[in-house]
């Protein structure tokens, strides 16, 4: 039987046990004297919201296909657990061995928001590692990043040893491969990490230096030694179809949010809305084939047993054979009363009448979004919807017999002016409007319910708006009200809901997205202050951050409130992710000017991506279509 | 065809929840490929109930399930469920209930635990069993969910005893007080509420605590085993 690192005293006290204790279905069991690595992979969150990440899933899977790789799970303890773990000295354990993680070779730590920053800290901090990467000795684990936000590492570059640009798929082998060598030979953590430094995607921050400007601005970033590339470059996978896939899904016990098979149709997406860091750093569009995703799922349900699969994507309905794909997953699924969910799919007669053998029309919800109130700054954004496709997409699925629609929207976007935050309730409405001249009194099952929800726009690095400046926390809230203002005049106001989102947050992501060194203080700082699960509304505390930016002397308004110039040098530039700095001042100089870009299957508009030869690329090497 | 199904809860079972427990078994039953039937109506879902649900932490060794499943060979149900669930949530028997055999839940009346102590605590814990045996009835107070209830405690205790420690071989160290006592909707007692009262009678310290708590067995009201119901699916 399976030791557990907490006593049946701790377990019986805190809240929802389970997320600590392991032993779920499919969770891989090895013996620890009998492998050459062990990987502590952690999701710096609680337990029931990192579970479902699929980048978790297909690294686990990878990693433990290796005989001689050990990888188990490490989530950050709820504060109930934390206070125990602290008080007790218990150190912090990974699920499956419930061994101490400071006992891992690796420890990798997968970033998908920064609000979880200070929740790195806490997971090296129970683990008993030093926090700063320069601190670490022979005794600790190989503390490495992966995930969204090492697009712009540097705000917790301190904190790692080394961070992994690209996906997950391609050299991992390799650096586990180095790692088993240099480790039989005896070889220094020193050694390790430079060695490390030249396979290509790998950043060992402590091996570059930067130096700044009197105004702040970054001034140079050099390698300090020759095996660091002055350019980082993003590893990607060419052929989807030939990659690994989890087909055997950890199945927690307890309902975690994301209690389904997620079935990855695609990475990269063809639309190139210029706010979108996704739809940047994925580039290019490279598809699964049908078959291969027909067998996937059908092996991933067996072997889970979930009774729901969801297809994952950034634009669903741009894979070119959706249509067959969503078809055939229905044959297989109502036979085992398994259900389909598909998000992001694009509203048309397809999408609709799929989705009404799917899902209980009454009870589901259709969601839009526009993320601008009018037509010229859905064009600085690049977003390809227009209002007649709204009106098209409402038209059909009123008729249809829904009646609740969303509508998501951003606030803050460059170039906004008031005419476009009033263009959202108006265009709300005229959904409304819609709803009452289509369907007669008498044919109506429902009352109409349209929610609207707007986000406060945040710059991302890597994206046409990197240059953009954001607003003052007091500015984002005054438009806000403005907006729902403008809501309150509308006709149908009843029948009109809107939402928006916290501000403070908005700010600090600002900060963190586009940081560069200095900002790791602060982090640092706050989380000494008791900063912990930021991304949790009632657990985010706003004082602190400020107290913490106070007292180490960082502005953030440097970071959030100047309008870059152009030939400013960003702290993310030594990373290449395929894509050009030149294309992306191209696409901003176009925003500006509000001329829209066409998508990737329309034209090649030369982003740089194509050198990678793949996907939808016309560079691509073109083998036999599936 | 309707089956009960015989199964255990260790270490990392131990603190999932019932509701957890009953969807972890759906996928059990697909992993296993041993088709369930539905539910009619709107949301159709699958028909599998408990016997009796258990409390967060406790072990046990004596849990079942009824579920409704489509024709299925059934000499395949017991190796395909073993083949399909973790270590923690062992699986030890399937069998066969004939039309009409009233659900699991309906049929418990009683529970059996043994409840691991410390050598030093036997000889007072056997002194309270004795008296609280000898009496005619134990009137006590029982906190449900919204009110306090009187009741007595007497008829509801079938058996208590101290069990010697099993021999080390066996990995036991330590001695146990086994209880048998009444479970299911018609009177239902938890282990924690009658350690209480034993501990009371005995004249012991109030904050004494099990070491762990294993659940063995549910009954009929007669003393027979859920588990001897219908035939063996082979």
């Amino acid at each position: 039987m399976r030791k557990l690192a907490l006593s049946e005293e701790i377990l019986n006290t805190v809240e929802k046990p389970a997320r600590y204790v392991g032993g779920e279905l499919n969770a891989v069991m090895k013996d620890r004297d009998r492998v050459d690595l062990r990987f502590a992979f952690c999701f710096p969150d609680v337990y029931d919201i990192g579970m479902g990440n699929l980048g978790l899933q297909i690294l686990y899977d990878m990693f433990n296909r290796r005989p001689d790789v050990w990888c188990e799970r490490v989530y950050s303890p709820w504060p109930d657990l934390d206070r125990i773990m602290r008080e007790k000295k218990i150190p912090l354990f990974a699920l499956e061995s419930q061994d101490p993680v400071k006992d891992f070779d690796f420890l990798g730590i997968t970033l998908q928001y920064e609000m979880c920053y200070t929740n790195v800290l806490q997971v090296l901090d129970l683990s008993g590692i030093p926090l700063s990467a320069a601190e670490r000795t022979e005794a600790d684990p190989i503390v490495i990043g992966g995930g969204p936000c090492t697009y712009n590492p540097e705000p917790i570059a301190e904190f790692f040893d080394l961070f992994y640009i690209g996906e997950g798929e391609v050299v991992y082998d390799s650096l586990f491969d180095l790692y088993i060598r240099m480790k039989k030979e005896g070889a220094s953590r020193r050694d390790f990490l430079r060695a490390a430094a030249g396979i290509e995607g790998i950043y060992v921050p402590s091996l570059y230096e930067p130096s700044y400007h009197e105004d702040g601005t970054l001034a140079d970033f050099k390698p300090l030694v020759p095996e660091a590339p002055a350019s980082v470059r993003r590893v990607l996978v060419k052929e989807l179809s030939g990659a690994a896939y989890p087909e055997n899904p950890i199945v927690p016990f307890v309902r975690p949010v994301q209690d389904r098979v997620t079935l990855e149709i695609m990475r990269g997406c063809i639309r190139g809305c210029r706010f979108c860091q996704a739809g940047m750093v994925y580039r290019p569009v490279r598809e699964r084939k049908l078959e291969h995703l027909m067998e996937i799922a059908d092996r991933a349900l067996k072997n889970s047993g979930y009774d729901e699969i969801s297809l994952s994507s950034l634009s669903s309905s741009d894979y070119s054979k959706i249509a067959p794909l969503v078809t055939g997953l229905m044959e297989r699924c109502s036979q085992d009363h398994i259900n389909i969910s598909l998000p992001s799919l694009r509203i048309d007669s397809f999408s609709l009448d799929v989705m009404s053998k799917v899902q209980d029309v009454k009870k589901s919800s259709l969601t839009f979004a526009p993320e601008a109130g009018t037509q010229r700054l859905r064009n600085v954004i690049n977003k390809g919807l227009t209002e007649e496709d709204i009106m098209r997409g409402a038209a059909m699925a009123f008729h249809g017999g829904w009646t609740k629609v969303k509508f998501y929207f951003m606030i803050g976007l460059p170039t906004e002016t008031e005419e476009d935050r009033q263009g959202i309730p108006a265009l709300c409405q005229r959904a409304a409007t819609l709803f009452f001249d289509e369907i007669p009194k008498e044919e109506r099952r429902g009352k109409i319910q349209i929610t609207a929800s707007s986000a406060f726009f945040v710059p991302k690095p890597f994206t046409p708006f990197q240059w953009a400046k954001m607003e003052k926390r007091e500015e984002y809230l005054e438009r806000a009200h403005r907006v729902k203002d403008g809501f309150r005049r509308q006709v149908n106001a009843r029948s009109l809901h809107y939402e928006y989102h916290d501000a403070d947050v908005t700010v600090l992501e600002g900060v963190f997205a586009r940081g560069d060194r200095k900002v790791s203080r602060v982090i640092r700082r706050a989380y000494e202050l008791g900063c912990l699960f930021d991304a949790w509304t009632e657990r985010y505390d706003d004082n602190k951050w400020q107290q913490a930016f106070r007292e180490c002397g960082v502005d953030p308004d440097f970071y959030t409130l100047r309008e870059r110039p152009a030939d400013e040098l960003f702290p993310w530039d030594f990373i290449d992710i395929g894509v050009t700095k030149t294309f992306l001042r191209r696409e901003w100089d176009r925003a500006m000017e509000g001329v829209v870009t066409p998508n990737c299957r329309e034209q090649c508009n030369g982003c740089g991506v194509g050198r990678y030869r793949c996907g939808i690329c016309p560079t691509a090497e073109k083998e036999e279509q599936s | 065809m309707i089956i009960r199904v015989k199964f255990g809860k260790e270490g990392a079972l131990r603190f999932i929840g019932h509701l957890d427990v009953l969807r972890t078994f759906q996928k059990i039953f697909r992993r296993a490929g041993i088709p369930m039937a539905y539910s009619q109506g709107f949301s159709p879902h699958p028909l599998m109930s408990f016997a009796l649900p258990l409390g967060l932490g406790l072990s046990s060794e004596g849990e079942y399930l009824d579920a409704e499943i489509e024709e299925t060979d059934p000499a395949q149900l017991l190796p395909r469920l073993r083949a399909a669930t973790s270590a923690d949530l062992p699986v030890y028997a399937v069998r066969i209930l004939p039309d009409g055999t009233g659900n699991a839940m309906a049929s418990v009346g009683r529970a059996s635990y043994r409840l691991e102590i410390r050598p030093e605590w036997a000889d007072m814990l056997r002194r309270g069993a004795e008296r609280l045996l000898a009496r005619e009835s134990i009137p006590i107070e029982k906190e449900t969910k919204t009110r306090t209830v009187e009741m007595d405690l007497r008829p509801c205790l079938y058996e208590m005893k101290i069990l010697p420690a099993p021999a080390k071989s066996e990995g036991g160290e330590k001695p146990a007080l086994y209880l048998e006592i009444a479970a299911g909707s018609k009177a239902n007692v938890k282990p924690e509420l009658v350690w209480t009262e034993l501990l009371r009678a005995a004249g012991g310290p109030e904050d004494l605590k099990p070491c762990a708590v294993r659940r063995l067995d549910l009954m009929r009201e007669d003393g027979t085993s859920l588990g001897t119901a219908g035939t063996e699916a082979q």
